[in-house]
């Protein structure tokens, strides 16, 4: 059974984001609307078959990418976001494309388990 | 003419979050380059809660009329309350804006859960922001509002600043550092003007209202008809040079003369009656002015033929108009609200009614939003020694009663508080029904505090038990 639905940004797809940055991670119930499951939008989606949308571990994908901007002037302040999304999902199979419902999802392979899905997360900081 | 896209955002809508819109902000017009296209972007939001974090960031080309909206959807307006209407809670910040020209309006933007080390919206570049008419809690130590520090570019300019109108700010942290908003250049300049915005309800002990430090580049503020409610106002090296004028705080670190408003300075107090001095009376839930004599802050600040940048209605669509008006987010209303409408259906109930039955229905009765009776347990019951009593919501301003009793008079009144009342009038008689005692009052002239504002019906000198039943209307 699908849980967590993860919405990336395809290459080349026109969004605010990175190319496979993890824009948002919602319920695996919710339609993320209708401009969204176009099957020309911008988006990819995966659902994750073992992890719950507010597990800790698939929040933190959408951790922001902070870059190296230390406030020189109140270091004590933390650093200051800058870019959108630290961490990107490659998925590259066609089959993401189209969003389906999360009863549907499995059929259309576009269900992961969150191993599979780590192998696919990079992580800009490391780079 | 500029083209205007709308799209939605909320379940089952075009987006169902506001990070799912402005990810796909550039593929919406003909191109990005909205003003080469001549065209606007506008996203309507349902009323929820939503629970993200968004950075507004894209390449689109924008300018002052060809840009993008986030505003709330009609009827899924917040009312000056913070966490109602389009509700955007998180526990980093809410908004973090990069673009230029981009609009917020009318939206609950806040950080709810506590120990937060972000504010709820960061301001690091972009000119002719605006937020309008928007309300903003802090719970953390970052405050409300942040410009410029870490900022990778301007944060407003000279000909578009960052444009702040109609909004409450309210921060419940108790640090003695605190700020609802602070303003620290580092690299870059900060233009920014807020014009008729409240600082509470909600201060924390110790909370300034606002920060200026230009510590590596230029600071141009601008406040107009600022109400803030806390014991400090302004701080910060900058203070000093902030322009402006009709700005009301308190006596400890105060606006700069130049830009105070008379009298000043004020006490900011919920107290009706507070005897001599000079006062801000306003409501604890939302900050609003009070409708009262002994309030002096009342039409101390400048109007809209005075100065065009004043907005000519507030955070609740009240129409301010003239060369003067009440200093911030609140205008006191001096239209009279349109009445609750007696509908086709209600009228029919009503003329049912006229020959007075126990067993008269409501079924299909709409737009009441309160109704006793008429099952056979849900009515009041008074006689000569009671009266019965019934809150109305605070956000109502006007009600209408329509009442059906058994046989004899009541008294109906409406007590605005404590020592105010308005008798509207009495209803009933011997087996009848009496109708449309009709009553207005300004939004914001009522405070609520649990008991009032209340309908209060009570015997007309009768003995013996009565019936009520009461349907009422509010709008």
């Amino acid at each position: 059974m699908a849980h967590a639905l993860i919405i990336t940004a395809s290459p080349s797809g026109g969004l605010t984001y990175g190319d496979n940055d993890v824009v948002q991670v919602l319920d695996g119930h919710v339609n993320p609307g209708g401009a969204v499951t176009r099957t020309d939008s911008g988006f990819r989606f995966v659902y994750c078959s073992d992890k719950e949308h507010d597990d800790p571990d698939v929040q933190a994908l959408m951790a922001p990418w902070e870059g190296d901007l230390i406030d020189p002037d109140d270091p004590d302040q933390g650093r200051v976001q800058l870019g959108k999304r630290r961490y990107t999902v490659t998925l590259a199979d066609a089959a993401h494309l189209t969003w389906v419902d999360a009863d549907s999802a499995e059929a259309a392979a576009i269900t992961k388990t969150w191993a599979e899905i780590q192998a696919l997360t990079g992580d800009k900081a490391a780079v | 003419m500029v083209t205007v896209i709308t799209k939605t955002i909320g379940s089952g809508k075009d987006y169902a979050s506001f990070t799912l819109a402005e990810a796909d902000v550039e593929n919406i017009g003909t191109s990005a380059d909205l003003v080469a296209n001549d065209e606007a972007i506008v996203f309507e939001a349902d009323a929820a809660t939503y629970s993200e974090s968004v950075t507004f960031t894209s390449t689109l080309t924008t300018d002052a009329t060809r840009n993008v909206t986030y505003k709330a959807a009609s009827g899924s307006e917040h009312g000056g309350v913070v966490g109602a209407g389009v509700n955007i809670d998180n526990a980093s910040s809410v908004v973090r804006v990069f673009d230029d020209f981009t609009i917020f309006s009318g939206l609950s933007l806040q950080q709810s859960s506590g120990a937060i080390t972000a504010p709820v919206v960061f301001l690091g570049d972009g000119e002719g922001t605006i937020f309008e008419d928007c309300v903003l809690y802090s719970n953390g130590i970052r405050g409300c509002l942040r410009a410029g520090l870490g900022a990778s570019g301007p944060v407003g300019s000279a000909s578009h600043p960052v444009r702040v109108t109609n909004c409450s700010f309210s921060v419940s942290e108790t640090w003695s550092y605190s700020y609802a908003i602070w303003l620290q250049t580092s690299g870059y300049s900060i233009d920014i003007s807020f014009a008729n915005c409240t600082f509470g309800p909600v201060v924390g002990s110790y909370t300034y209202f606002l920060a200026s430090v230009p510590a590596s580049g230029a600071i141009n503020l601008e406040l107009i008809n600022t109400l803030c409610l806390a014991d400090k106002a302004i701080g910060g090296a900058g203070a000093a040079s902030a322009t402006g004028s009709n700005n009301f705080g308190p006596a400890t670190q105060p606006f700069p003369v130049a830009i105070q408003g008379s009298p000043y300075p004020i006490t900011a107090t919920t107290d009706l009656d507070p005897g001599p001095g000079d006062w801000a009376i306003y409501d604890a839930a939302t900050g609003a002015l009070i409708d009262d004599p002994d309030n002096d802050v009342l039409a101390g600040g400048i109007g809209p033929d005075a100065n065009p940048d004043v907005p000519t209605t507030d955070i609740v669509g009240n129409t301010r108009s003239g060369a003067t008006t009440d200093p911030g987010a609140f205008e006191i209303s001096t239209l009279t609200p349109p009445a609750p409408a007696l509908i086709t259906i209600m009228r029919q109930i009503y003329q049912q009614d006229a020959s007075f039955s126990i067993g008269a229905s409501s079924a299909g009765v709409e737009k009441i939003t309160h109704q006793l009776g008429p099952a056979s347990a849900d009515y009041f019951t008074i006689n000569s020694t009671t009266s019965a009593t019934v809150s109305v919501p605070r956000t109502a301003h006007a009600l209408r009663v329509i009442c059906v009793v058994a046989s004899k008079a009541c008294d109906v009144t409406l007590d605005l508080d404590a020592s105010n009342s308005v008798y509207l009038g009495s209803i009933g008689g011997v087996a009848s029904v009496q109708t449309d005692l009709t009553y207005f009052w300004s939004f914001g002239q009522v405070v609520s505090d649990g008991t009032y504002p209340r309908v209060r019906i009570a015997d007309d000198g009768f003995s013996g038990d009565q019936l009520v039943y009461l349907w009422w209307h509010l709008a």
